[in-house]
């Protein structure tokens, strides 16, 4: 009794082993190969500026505050142009289609795509899935890095607070 | 003066949630050694809480036992009533849950929260909707919910008796409402007022402001809720090794309740996506989103898991295991989409804490519950003669396949959390990375899911089971090689996609068909072979065919997508796939707290008219933002979908149109799920109360 109990429960415990080294290792080769693939990394636009020319291959993404008074609707329509900025380089950005909710001048963008060899950078999607309120984590960041953090938040309090 | 009430009922209830877990002891579960013999099992937990238990008795029962204890210390436990604590609990959750919505209604703007999320412009509908959708007013939400889902299972166990020790689960239930309290009370009170409140409030998001967004909150806090007395049963059960039959009986309608739920969230966050214009498609991997379906892979592996148990006590530890972290990853879950983890929040919002309670609960909570695991799972006795070919093994490695996908939504979650707080690069962990890493694995489960409904329980031949899914097999590689001819450069994953796709809905078909058709022991009538399916099976294959759905739907629309950005004008024609539109034009009317541009497009299909749709850009004037509200068309072969943007340049207006085919499988596809779902539930419920009866009150 007391030994087929004992096998049971190794061989219980072996199947449990096995279960989730399966699981983790499978959840691990898959995600490694994945992420070799498919990770997008984030540039501010000093970064940018540092490390172009870029690739015109590689999909990235950009972030930073859209400048005041640069936003610009081309010929045909559709296409808009704005600069983004960290307060210490620019870059240009183009994006066609419609411009999310909570893209407004003066804040914080992100946007995913890839640069042309003029410089430019094409956005395939501009994203905004956030509060109004809430700056996104990555355009914080670099506006932290290029020091001009401070002065953002402040205006932004002030805005709120209207 | 009610906010202060709600207050009040919440640091009470806060007290009672300790006194509860107290009371009825998990803690002394937590460190008791596992043991087998019954007899023993409820001796040792009484001696342990040896102290506590003299003074609850002492406080609590109604009658003066005087030193029962000390003779029979197993009947003490059992000895204290079970009802009022709850039950008190679930009146002062519900007393607080009120004062908040009512402090909303009434818009008391001294509160900070309702500052923040309402406006006295705000319908009150959506004030309602404020006071239960973000963070304290959720976990608030979660509580009255976890409160009343232990009044269900008090009735469920007084009618059925199902459970052996429902004390302990009490208990448990109190450990976890008090987390939770304590996480409302200490991240930041909601009930906290201040002293120069404004004159008026920031107003509710206005991309919430939806009616199906309304539903969200409670469905996601209600499945959380199931969730956490499946948790609590298997803590319970740990200690003594009792996960049998009895337990998975018990457990199996709020295994069925909180899946349900739970997909019922993540349909309505999917169709929200969908709608909102800026959200961009239908599933988009966003950490909210990867939040709800964390526990539902989990849940719907242990929902699978349970059957085997219950049907041949095999698999114990993996189904607890699954168990426990169902609910941790609806925890965790909740905890990362409300943390300020994936965006900061401004100042203003900082000063309202940043989860640390929840956070820390959570780590207490499931340490605990690992550790209790660790110890207890060797000693899980079971029958594990099942052979590879067989519905259990199956079931097992289609619940393994499911642990992994959950696996790696969390690794594509966590990873670049992960990596930023170390310093590093800062990564975006988009689509692309969950489509690749998750595809094989839901391949292999769409060959299983189509091949185990028919496997026999415990040993079956790989010989006969290739005669029956002969007929399955041939149908879905004639229906690929269909699909591949008419689009010969189709990419080869969504392709297979749709392939096994129609083998699960072949295979679920001709399973049915034989159960119906071909049954020689119950030939009787037809009607007869129908009422023998059982509510298991029809609400199982229903879910199948409805998942298999949902896949090919989600290959089709993705493959064939066809999308057009373009300047209109009035009366222009927009030509898209098999559709037409004609614009005409845009109306300015007022909304009840916005102002509206409203498109009017007339859709035709072989120049008849079929249907209007009306996509809107809305002007929420208080938080003075926009939002893009899309319409969609759900046609016969795929789903039309159109949104407005800006004035362009040339004083036309953008458009952006969409056509989507096969994408309405993916909408019924989400709906037979949950119709399965909720077909098991009724089924179930209506058949027991015919063999028992209506129990007396």
């Amino acid at each position: 009794m007391s030994l087929s109990r004992a096998k049971s429960r190794k061989r219980q415990r072996l199947y449990l082993i096995g279960a989730a080294l399966l699981a983790a290792g499978g959840a691990a080769a898959l995600g490694l190969t994945a992420f070799r693939d498919s990770v997008v990394f984030f540039f501010s636009p000093t970064e940018l500026a540092e490390q172009s020319p870029m690739d015109p291959d590689r999909r990235l993404r950009i972030g930073g505050l859209v400048e005041e008074g640069s936003l610009q609707k081309l010929e045909n329509g559709s296409t808009v142009t704005f600069t983004v900025t960290d307060m210490q380089h620019d870059v240009q950005v183009s994006y066609t289609g419609i411009l999310p909710d909570l893209f407004r001048e003066g804040q914080g963008v992100v946007a995913e795509g890839h640069m042309n060899p003029k410089g430019q950078f094409v956005a395939q999607e501009v994203l905004a899935k956030h509060d109004e309120n809430y700056m996104p984590r990555e355009v914080a960041d670099a506006l932290k890095k290029s020091g001009h953090w401070e002065e953002i938040e402040k205006q932004n309090a002030k805005n709120m607070r209207n | 003066m009610i906010a202060e009430t709600g207050h009040f009922a919440l640091i009470l209830l806060l007290m009672l949630g300790c006194c509860q877990a107290v009371i009825f002891s998990p803690l002394g579960a937590l460190m008791r050694r596992p043991s087998l013999h019954v007899t023993g099992a409820g001796s040792a937990i009484a001696a342990k809480t040896g102290p506590w238990q003299t003074i609850s008795a002492f406080l609590f029962s109604p009658l003066p036992t005087g030193p029962a204890p000390a003779t029979s210390p197993a009947s003490s436990l059992s000895g204290i009533p079970i009802w009022p604590l709850p039950i008190l609990i679930c009146l002062l959750a519900i007393g607080a849950q009120g004062s908040l919505i009512y402090s909303f209604i009434i818009s008391d703007f001294t509160l900070p929260l309702v500052t923040h999320y309402s406006h006295s412009s705000t319908p009150v509908l959506y004030r309602i909707a404020a006071s239960i959708s973000p963070d304290r007013g959720a976990t608030l939400l979660w509580i009255t919910l976890t409160s009343l889902a232990t009044i269900l299972f008090l009735l469920q166990n007084a009618v059925f008796k199902k459970s052996e020790n429902p004390h302990a689960i009490i208990g448990i239930m109190g450990l976890i409402i008090a987390l939770l309290a304590a996480s409302v009370l200490f991240d930041g009170d909601p009930f906290a007022r201040m002293a120069n409140p404004p004159l008026d409030g920031q107003g509710f998001d206005p991309q919430s402001q939806d009616i199906l967004d309304i539903f969200y909150s409670p469905i996601l806090h209600a499945g959380l809720a199931g969730l956490s007395i499946i948790f609590a049963a298997t803590i319970a059960a740990l200690p003594r090794a009792r996960l049998h039959r009895s337990w998975a009986e018990m457990l199996r309608p709020w295994a069925l309740l909180s899946w349900t739920l739970l997909g019922a969230a993540m349909m309505i966050s999917a169709y929200r996506a969908y709608a909102e214009q800026s959200w961009g498609n239908w599933w988009y991997w966003d950490a909210s989103e990867n939040a709800v379906l964390l526990p539902w892979l989990l849940a719907t592996a242990f929902l699978h898991c349970l059957a085997v148990l219950e049907k041949t006590e095999a698999l114990k530890p993996w189904t607890a295991l699954l168990a426990l972290s169902a609910f941790g990853a609806g925890w965790f879950g909740t905890f990362l989409a409300r943390s300020d983890l994936l965006g900061p929040l401004p100042a203003s919002l900082r000063a309202s804490g940043d989860n640390a309670v929840l956070l820390i609960g959570f780590c207490l909570l499931f340490a605990g519950a690992y550790y209790l695991f660790s110890r207890a799972a060797g000693y899980l006795r079971e029958n594990a003669d099942f052979t590879l070919v067989s519905r259990e093994s199956a079931m097992f490695i289609n619940s393994v396949l499911l642990a992994v996908a959950a696996a790696i939504v969390m690794i594509g979650t966590v990873y670049p959390l992960f990596l930023r707080w170390l310093g590093g690069t800062i990564i975006t962990v988009g689509p692309p990375f969950f489509v690749q890493a998750l595809m094989p694995v839901t391949l292999a489960m769409l060959l299983l899911m189509g091949l185990s409904p028919t496997l026999r329980w415990r040993v079956d031949g790989a010989a006969s089971v290739g005669r029956r899914m002969k007929l399955a097999l041939i149908l879905s590689i004639i229906v690929t090689l269909f699909v591949w001819m008419r689009h010969i450069d189709a990419p080869p994953l969504p392709l297979l996609g749709i392939g096994l796709a129609a083998w699960v809905v072949t295979a679920a078909l001709g399973d049915l068909w034989e159960k119906l058709w071909r049954h020689r022991d119950h030939g009787e009538s037809k009607y007869r072979n129908v009422k023998m399916l059982g509510p298991r099976y029809l609400g199982m294959s229903l879910a199948h065919i409805g998942m298999a759905l949902l896949i090919a739907g989600g290959s089709a629309s993705s493959l064939w997508e066809e999308q057009a950005v373009l300047s209109a004008r009035t009366g222009q024609s927009i030509e898209i796939g098999p559709y037409n539109l004609q614009y005409e034009g845009v109306s300015l009317l007022p909304g009840e707290n916005f102002a509206t541009r409203k498109a009017k497009f007339i859709v035709y299909r072989n120049a008849q008219p079929v249907s209007e749709l009306y996509p809107e850009v809305r002007y929420y004037p208080i938080r003075g933002v926009e939002t893009k509200e899309s319409a969609i068309w759900h046609g016969r072969d795929g789903d039309l979908h159109v949104s407005i943007g800006d004035r362009a340049e040339d004083s036309g207006r953008i458009v952006d149109v969409r056509f989507l085919p096969m994408m309405p499988w993916v909408w019924a596809g989400m709906l037979l799920i949950l119709l399965g779902g909720v077909i098991n539930m009724l089924t179930r419920m209506i058949l027991l109360f015919k063999k028992n009866g209506v129990p007396a009150p």
